[in-house]
């Protein structure tokens, strides 16, 4: 399932985690799971969002912000294959193709 | 490899399988783990041997304090090696591929959805706003929109600020002046057609730029940037830059400044320099007066679409010279995919809308009151130095001044661009210290020229009467343009509105230097402005992040190719008959 996970970010290029949980027909929590793990090996690195939100101490807007419920964090913003990562899921994919 | 305990070993029914390889492996090291009783009585052999495999640092620090347990690493090292060899790759991600893989399983199989799994609101728009084929058309249609509010509800607003500076505000400090006995002077020149006119020409700007933060702070509270960003990654991955650009990109439509800072998320040299060298085409929101400026003079139809075309222009330039630099300059590896999550769309809250409005309003003001003014009183004592001729000092043409003087002397640079006059080469250049000084300067310099009218006189009650008065006007002719959003025009018999003084002097100023095609030297204008050097301040953070080197470059990249695109539109445009 890991690989086919790399394999599947290597393929379709950008991703949301979403459209990733659908085409694996998992679920959002076991998606986010595995790329935690993915990202822990090394296969993935966090990406965060640079000057558009430091998180919500000394925030103005905290009270308001609606996205308070959820402020981001560096593990939420996004991640992005490393190159050990894209090694990995082109062999997967070499693999995959041999078997098809 | 041989495996002497592989017979004996047999998997209980409900356990993780590994494959064989794994479970070989596993068989060997339980075998081994089995023969020493100690080991074997506190833990699990099974769950021992993939703590093993894993190379589990905490298990292997316990093994390797005790002399007895050699023979198990050594073994357990060996059939890592083995595994490695054979799959290519870490033990641990087989195995938790295996285990990943058992989980799904396991969930097909025993859990039963008694209902449909609906799909929630955010899936059900995301299907269709970041859909491969229609998220950059809604992007694309979001961004009309956000213009369109921008140009056709803040400009009765525009034109309210305007009245306000230019009537009540100046009649007040020629008053004030007056008490104090220093009017008719150089000091009623610096107030009038140096401050006022100067910070007054950008402040007038301030319900244009309202508007835009109003439209982005939407954007943004509702979830829906983040998709934007989303899209854009995905168009950028496509064409090989790195696909954490977009980030520093789309800071860099508010400014620069912050956008060259964010390119630190970049750990590649490579990746870092060239996303710094394409965010300064990211048109950040100080160039807005001045679209808004040309816009409403020569495309008053089509304001909107034009300072659209204007962002759209910026993206297309980075990217594609992105693509350029990426295949050139810049060669290296395939750029790296990227999976983002994105938050779930919520309704904005006003206080959150008016906050988020208000504090980048704010900053722009701030900015007027700073830099913008000290600006506007070089420029004014530029102004009133008289050089080559008759005057005095704040007593002189405006075209005998030591501005005129330094700017005519680059206006033949942009003669092929079609605005080879002095007042649009001197507004270009004090535009180095930012872009929004554009705007002011041509306050300053035509406000100037045509000199002063017989201000009416009238009572400080009056003054305020009529500022609520025309304010409500103002508003009246705001809703009355909401309509047209969406295309409908309700009032299309109603007469246009008229241009101010400053706009009928830079319309014909342009006309006259362009030989009557003003409005393609407009464009060309406008297009000069998106595209040559950032500010000072934004040119200064590209030096600290890219180093001496690169920021030349860059600038006299910029300058250049700013003036090569603004010489083909005009020439291009003459030769096609346009304009």
């Amino acid at each position: 399932m890991l690989k086919q996970l790399l394999r599947e970010i290597a393929n379709n290029g950008g991703s949301s985690h979403a459209h990733l949980a659908q085409r694996l027909d998992i679920s959002a929590t076991l998606l986010e799971q595995m790329l935690e793990d993915l990202a822990r090996k090394g296969y993935l690195a966090p990406v965060m969002a640079p000057a558009v939100c430091t998180g919500c101490s000394g925030c103005r807007l905290r009270q308001t912000c609606t996205l308070n419920a959820s402020p981001p964090t560096a593990e939420s913003q996004g991640w992005i294959l490393t190159p050990k990562g894209r090694r990995c899921a082109e062999t997967t994919l070499q693999d995959y193709r041999k078997q098809a | 490899m041989a495996h002497p305990h592989t017979a004996a070993y047999t998997r209980d029914r409900g356990l993780v399988d590994y494959g064989a390889e794994v479970e070989n492996e596993i068989a060997t090291i339980h075998a081994v783990i089995e023969q020493n009783a100690d080991l074997s009585t506190r833990y699990s052999p099974r769950w021992l041997a993939l703590k093993l495999l894993e190379e589990d640092e905490d298990i292997l620090e316990k093994l390797h304090s005790n002399q007895n347990h050699t023979g198990l690493i050594a073994q357990a090292a060996t059939s890592v090696e083995h595994l490695r060899a054979v799959y290519g790759d870490d033990v641990d991600t087989i195995i938790a591929d295996r285990r990943y893989g058992w989980i799904h399983g396991l969930v097909k199989e025993t859990v039963q959805h008694t209902t449909t799994e609906r799909l929630s609101l955010s899936d059900k728009i995301d299907r269709i706003a970041t859909n491969r084929v229609l998220g950059i058309p809604i992007f694309l249609a979001l961004m009309w929109v956000v213009f369109k509010v921008t140009t056709d509800v803040a400009g009765p607003y525009l034109d309210w600020v305007d009245g306000v500076i230019g009537g009540p505000i100046t009649n007040w400090v020629v008053a004030i002046l007056g008490v104090l006995g220093l009017d008719g002077g150089w000091v009623e020149s610096l107030f009038v057609d140096g401050i006022i006119a100067g910070v007054g020409g950008v402040l007038v700007f301030v319900p244009v730029m309202m508007s835009l933060y109003l439209a982005l702070a939407i954007l943004e509270d509702s979830g829906y940037m983040a998709r934007a960003a989303f899209v854009m990654d995905r168009l950028m991955h496509a064409l090989g830059l790195h696909g954490k650009s977009f980030l520093p990109m789309i800071v860099g439509f508010g400014c620069t400044v912050p956008a060259f800072y964010a390119t630190r998320t970049l750990e590649n040299e490579k990746d870092r320099i060239l996303t710094g060298l394409l965010v300064p085409f990211m048109s950040c929101g100080a160039r807005l007066p001045v679209y808004a400026l040309f816009a409403a003079i020569f495309f008053p139809e089509n304001a909107g679409a034009v300072i659209f075309w204007m962002y759209i222009t910026g993206i297309v330039v980075a990217i594609v010279l992105g693509v350029i630099l990426k295949n050139t300059l810049f060669k290296g590896k395939e750029q790296a995919p990227f999976v983002m999550e994105l938050p779930p769309y919520r309704l904005p809250t006003l206080k959150a809308i008016w906050f988020h409005m208000w504090e980048r309003t704010r900053g722009f003001v701030r900015k007027a009151w700073g830099l913008i003014m000290a600006t506007s009183v070089i420029i004014w004592v530029l102004l009133a130095i008289p050089v080559g001729g008759s005057g005095a000092f704040a007593n002189t043409a405006v075209d005998k001044s030591a501005f005129a003087a330094v700017s005519q002397g680059m206006a033949p640079i942009f003669k092929p661009a079609g605005f080879g006059n002095w007042r649009a080469s001197g507004a270009l250049v004090t535009g180095f210290v930012a872009k929004e000084v554009v705007v002011g300067t041509m306050a300053q310099v035509y406000a100037v020229e045509e000199g002063e009218e017989a201000a009416e006189s009238t009572t400080f009650f009056e003054d305020v009467g009529a500022i609520l008065t025309s304010f409500v006007g103002a508003t009246v002719d705001t809703l009355k343009s909401l309509p047209l959003i969406v295309g409908i025009d309700l009032f299309e018999g109603e007469e246009e509105e008229e241009l101010t003084d400053l706009m009928v002097a830079v319309r014909d100023d342009f006309e006259a230097t362009s030989n009557g095609h003003g409005a393609l030297a407009s464009l060309s204008f406008m297009l000069f402005v998106l595209l040559y050097t950032p500010c000072m301040v934004a040119v200064a953070a590209e030096r600290q992040e890219l180093g001496a080197k690169w920021t030349w470059v860059s600038v006299v990249g910029q300058l250049a190719l700013a003036w090569i695109i603004a010489a083909i539109v005009f020439q291009g445009g003459m030769l096609l008959g346009l304009g």
